[in-house]
């Protein structure tokens, strides 16, 4: 077995072990020359700044990322999530590696997938490590106040924590576990970052003040308490009466706080949540929640790895909440029927194929084009309504059952969709090229025609 | 036959009056009133000088020293009081003190006074935004009575300066500040709090109570105050330094408890004679007071057996003027032995006596005159809280009409002391007091 030995600072390791090449490196430059990629490495020394930027670039890079990595003496949370825990011994070392290298060997990946594909890289090292546990690090500069470090350093992308989550948990390849906190988040920038502040429920202002006012039971004067203040004792300033005993002589009214702007007076003041990035003023109510879990792989995990089916760029449209293909298929048959039947039934399909998901593949990476489908897919939601049912066949096809929708309606919806295209341009000029059919009944209907005849007709007008 | 008695009892009277007249003056003292000129009539004299002496102090007032702002724990004593112990914590919250105030209600038996513990914590949020005053609440779940509760509550205490007062109780604003001002002596180690009766409208008896409280506490305290003389800091509202007092061990089991530790106070007199015991008149709380006669007298039954109890079986050995110094034991003898136990006694065989002797007539012309010299030293000393101390004198003005009443009142109350007296004596009644369980006073030495 290779191993490198990080001695950054004063090393404590025997690694003088038979059968065990260990190379010491006071640097990761210093590695680098090595030009060799070893079974694991191990670090030591300095501080937990330097020790945790060679973690970093270990886990950052293509061919070191799946390593086990070993520290000696460092603790903290983030050295918990990126390392593979400590060692006392290049034995130990050995011993703990020996299981990632069983399953290492199950891999058939190269390099160049690992290269160009962050999210192969994920899961290729959840696939490893399957009892991972992807953690939420508190960070008070962080725009979300929570980062995913280990996601964020894997697939080299240090703000894209949240995205990764959310595509790795639509995909279904981790599953939540435990809620850690619940932030909220500005609903203009996205950003967790607020000021509370006390305002005037009337003009807004801040410049309100708290003050205690009293009521004098004799004259009835209600006040604010300072104007009945003389040497330590409260005398009424319009009857000059002496409040001795509260609840006898004067008590408290409700009204609490005055605005110095626009004098009104008020017992509770209102609260806006004052967004430190881009300055909008929200009503707390208006704040987005934004749960934060930790998550553990799933089983998806495995079988997309060892299958090669993270490439599946179709599977992606599974986000649609598509029913089963054989139930669409008996909907649209009943609907047909109904509409033979009784004149004022009425209903529209639409059909739609992406025609250039693996030009864009090849243009844009995997990546990008998961981001962009994610995109694609949840505007498409929002146009469609709750009671229009999907599915997808196996022949990549996107089916939208529109009830109640004549051809007119039809129309408008397709031309929405259509647009929808527009906003998947990317820098590099592409972007997502749809074919559509529709198709309305009872005006289109073919007298005799099933379901499932009717929709193998329309899959042919755009294949 | 009650007209004929009556007819006589009124020529009797006007023949002694006439014999005012007629035989001189001093005979005419001599004859029928030697114990009121040399036991009374002194102590009445000391007191009005010593409120003439407050009154000419308050004229011309010294500065205070605004800047002595010592924090100050209350320790409330609750045990049913329910809801009301609402106000009080409400009132000492509403203090105008610019010093920090701790507010400890010791709920006692808080298992079976649910109300009260609950009635307290709803007051927490009361609390919240207000700056320097923090409320503790302190449940003794099983019942001890109120020396444990009281000495529960000095354990917590954090003050300078600790307050005991009761749930029913509540302050002025100015209470605080006013009480403290006394300790900016260092000598002084307790405060005595002036108590007006709060229910005072209620009925005939709270209406008495009120003129007694008026009388027996605002005016005379404010007199004996004057010369170190103050007789009792009253277990409703007492002011004491914390150090002193726990120096002391805190208070002592048994009933009476505020007398005995006024006593146990005093016993230092003689070796430290600076220290003094005040009684602060504008240190105001409101107290609730029997509404009923029935109530009343089972209130002063046990009272009075409690004064038996401390003076005659506790403190029999603190009348020394060793411990005591010549001028408080001389006090306490006159005042709390003589007047408070061996009067009573002696105007109850008194009027039996007369009653069995003298012709009936007589006897009422006798008793006649004695309620006309009662009643005049009454107005005498009404007049003169009102005038010179009252910081209400319209609203203690209303009380006037009752005063005609009052030494009816002062004498039942003096031959009531008699029979709680002999019922201390023969019963041991203060093993019985409603101030404490059974089992907790049986333990208790004396």
């Amino acid at each position: 077995m290779d191993f490198i030995y990080f001695a950054l600072g004063k090393h404590s390791l025997l690694i003088d072990i038979n059968d065990i090449s260990c190379v010491t490196c006071s640097s990761y430059e210093e590695y680098l020359e090595h030009k060799t990629v070893p079974d694991g490495f191990i670090i030591e020394g300095s501080s937990d700044d330097v020790a945790l930027e060679v973690l970093k670039k270990l886990r950052g890079a293509s061919d070191t990322f799946l390593c086990p990595v070993f520290l000696c003496e460092h603790t903290g949370k983030l050295f918990d999530m990126l390392s593979d825990g400590k060692v006392s011994s290049l034995e130990e070392a050995t011993v703990q590696s020996a299981s990632l290298f069983q399953q290492q060997m199950r891999l058939h990946h190269d390099i160049d997938d690992y290269t160009e594909n962050a999210l192969l890289r994920v899961l290729a090292y959840l696939f490893l490590r399957p009892k991972t546990v992807v953690l939420p690090f508190q960070q008070w500069n962080h725009p979300h106040l929570y980062s995913y470090p280990l996601l964020e350093v894997l697939a080299g992308d240090e703000q894209g924590g949240a995205t990764l989550v959310a595509t790795l948990k639509n995909r279904k390849f981790i599953t939540a576990t435990e809620l850690v906190d619940r932030v909220r988040h500005c609903p203009a920038c996205n950003y967790a970052h607020f000021n509370f502040i006390d305002v005037c429920p009337e003009c807004n202002s801040i410049e309100i003040e708290k003050k205690p006012f009293l009521h004098c039971f004799i004259c009835g004067n209600v006040a604010p308490q300072e104007q009945f203040m003389h040497n330590n004792t409260l005398t009424c300033p319009q009857c000059m009466g002496q409040l001795r005993h509260i609840g006898v002589d004067y008590d408290r009214p409700l009204e609490n706080y005055i605005c110095k702007d626009c004098d009104c007076l008020f017992q509770e003041p209102d609260v806006v949540a004052h967004c430190q990035h881009c300055g909008k003023r929200n009503r707390p109510d208006e704040l987005m929640p934004w749960p934060v879990y930790a998550y553990q792989s799933t089983d998806r995990v495995t079988y997309a790895v060892r299958t090669g089916e993270v490439d599946d760029v179709y599977s992606l449209f599974d986000e649609l909440q598509n029913i089963n293909p054989v139930h669409f298929n008996y909907t649209v048959d009943w609907l047909l029927k109904m509409c033979q039947r009784y004149t004022d039934e009425l209903f529209s399909l639409v059909g739609i194929r992406v025609k250039n998901l693996s030009e864009l593949y090849k243009k844009i990476g995997r990546y990008r084009l998961i981001e962009l489908v994610d995109g694609y897919i949840s505007r498409i939601r929002e146009t469609v309504r709750v009671t229009d049912l999907m599915t997808r066949t196996v022949t990549d096809v996107i089916w939208i059952l529109l009830s109640k929708t004549d051809s007119s309606g039809c129309d408008i919806i397709v031309s929405r969709l259509m647009s929808l295209q527009s906003l998947t341009i990317q820098d590099e000029g592409v972007q997502l090229e749809c074919e559509v059919v529709t198709f309305s009944a009872p005006d289109n209907m073919i007298a005799g025609e099933t379901g499932e005849q009717l929709l193998v007709r329309l899959e042919g007008e755009i294949a | 036959m009650i007209l004929e008695i009556l007819a006589h009892a009124y020529h009797t009277l006007i023949l002694l009056l006439l014999s005012m007249f007629q035989h001189g003056l001093e005979l005419f003292i001599l004859k029928f009133v030697p114990f009121f000129i040399f036991l009374e009539m002194p102590v009445y004299l000391l007191v009005l000088i010593g409120i003439l002496k407050y009154y000419s102090k308050e004229l011309t007032p010294a500065l205070e020293n605004p800047a002595f702002l010592p924090t100050v724990s209350c320790i409330i004593t609750c045990y049913s009081e329910g809801e009301d112990v609402q106000i009080t914590i409400r009132s000492l919250c509403e203090q105008l003190y610019m010093g920090r105030i701790e507010i400890i209600a010791v709920i006692d038996g808080a298992h079976q006074n649910r109300n009260t513990y609950s009635a307290a914590q709803e007051m927490k949020a009361y609390f919240r935004d207000k700056p320097r005053r923090i409320l503790r609440i302190l449940p003794k779940w099983q019942r001890g009575g109120r020396v444990s509760t009281l000495n529960a509550g000095l354990q917590c205490a954090t003050g300078e300066i600790v307050i005991n007062v009761d749930g029913d109780t509540s302050f002025d604003n100015d209470m605080v500040y006013r009480a403290t001002r006394q300790f900016i002596n260092p000598n002084v180690v307790g405060v005595a709090g002036n108590l007006r009766v709060r229910n005072k409208n209620a009925s005939m008896v709270t209406h008495l109570q009120a003129i007694e409280y008026l009388i027996s506490i605002h005016a005379t305290r404010t007199g004996l105050s004057e010369f170190n003389l103050v007789n009792n800091i009253s277990g409703a509202f007492g002011i004491f330094r914390k150090a002193f007092i726990q120096k002391l061990g805190g208070w002592d089991s048994g009933t009476a408890e505020d007398l005995d530790m006024t006593l146990r106070i005093k016993n230092y007199f003689a070796r430290h004679p600076d220290l003094r015991i005040c009684f602060e008149p504008r240190a105001i709380g409101h107290t609730d007071v029997p509404t009923t006669f029935y109530d009343f007298f089972n209130q002063r039954l046990r009272w009075d057996g409690d004064l038996f109890y401390i003076y005659i079986r506790k403190h029999y050995l603190s009348f020394n003027p060793r411990l005591l110094g010549w001028k408080n034991m001389l006090m306490q003898l006159l005042v709390g032995m003589l007047f408070q136990i061996i009067l009573p006694f002696v105007i109850l065989f008194y009027s039996c006596y007369i009653f069995a002797v003298y012709p009936t007539g007589l006897v009422l012309a006798v008793w006649a005159l004695v309620y006309l010299l009662y009643l005049a030293i009454t107005i005498i000393f009404f007049f003169v809280s009102i005038l010179l101390l009252s910081e209400r004198p319209w609203q203690d003005l209303r009380l006037a009409p009752y005063l005609f009443i009052m030494p009816f009142f002062t004498f039942s109350m003096r031959i009531w002391a008699a029979i709680a007296c002999m019922k201390e004596l023969f019963m041991q009644s203060h093993l019985d007091s409603t101030m404490a369980p059974w089992w907790v006073l049986k333990k208790g030495k004396f």
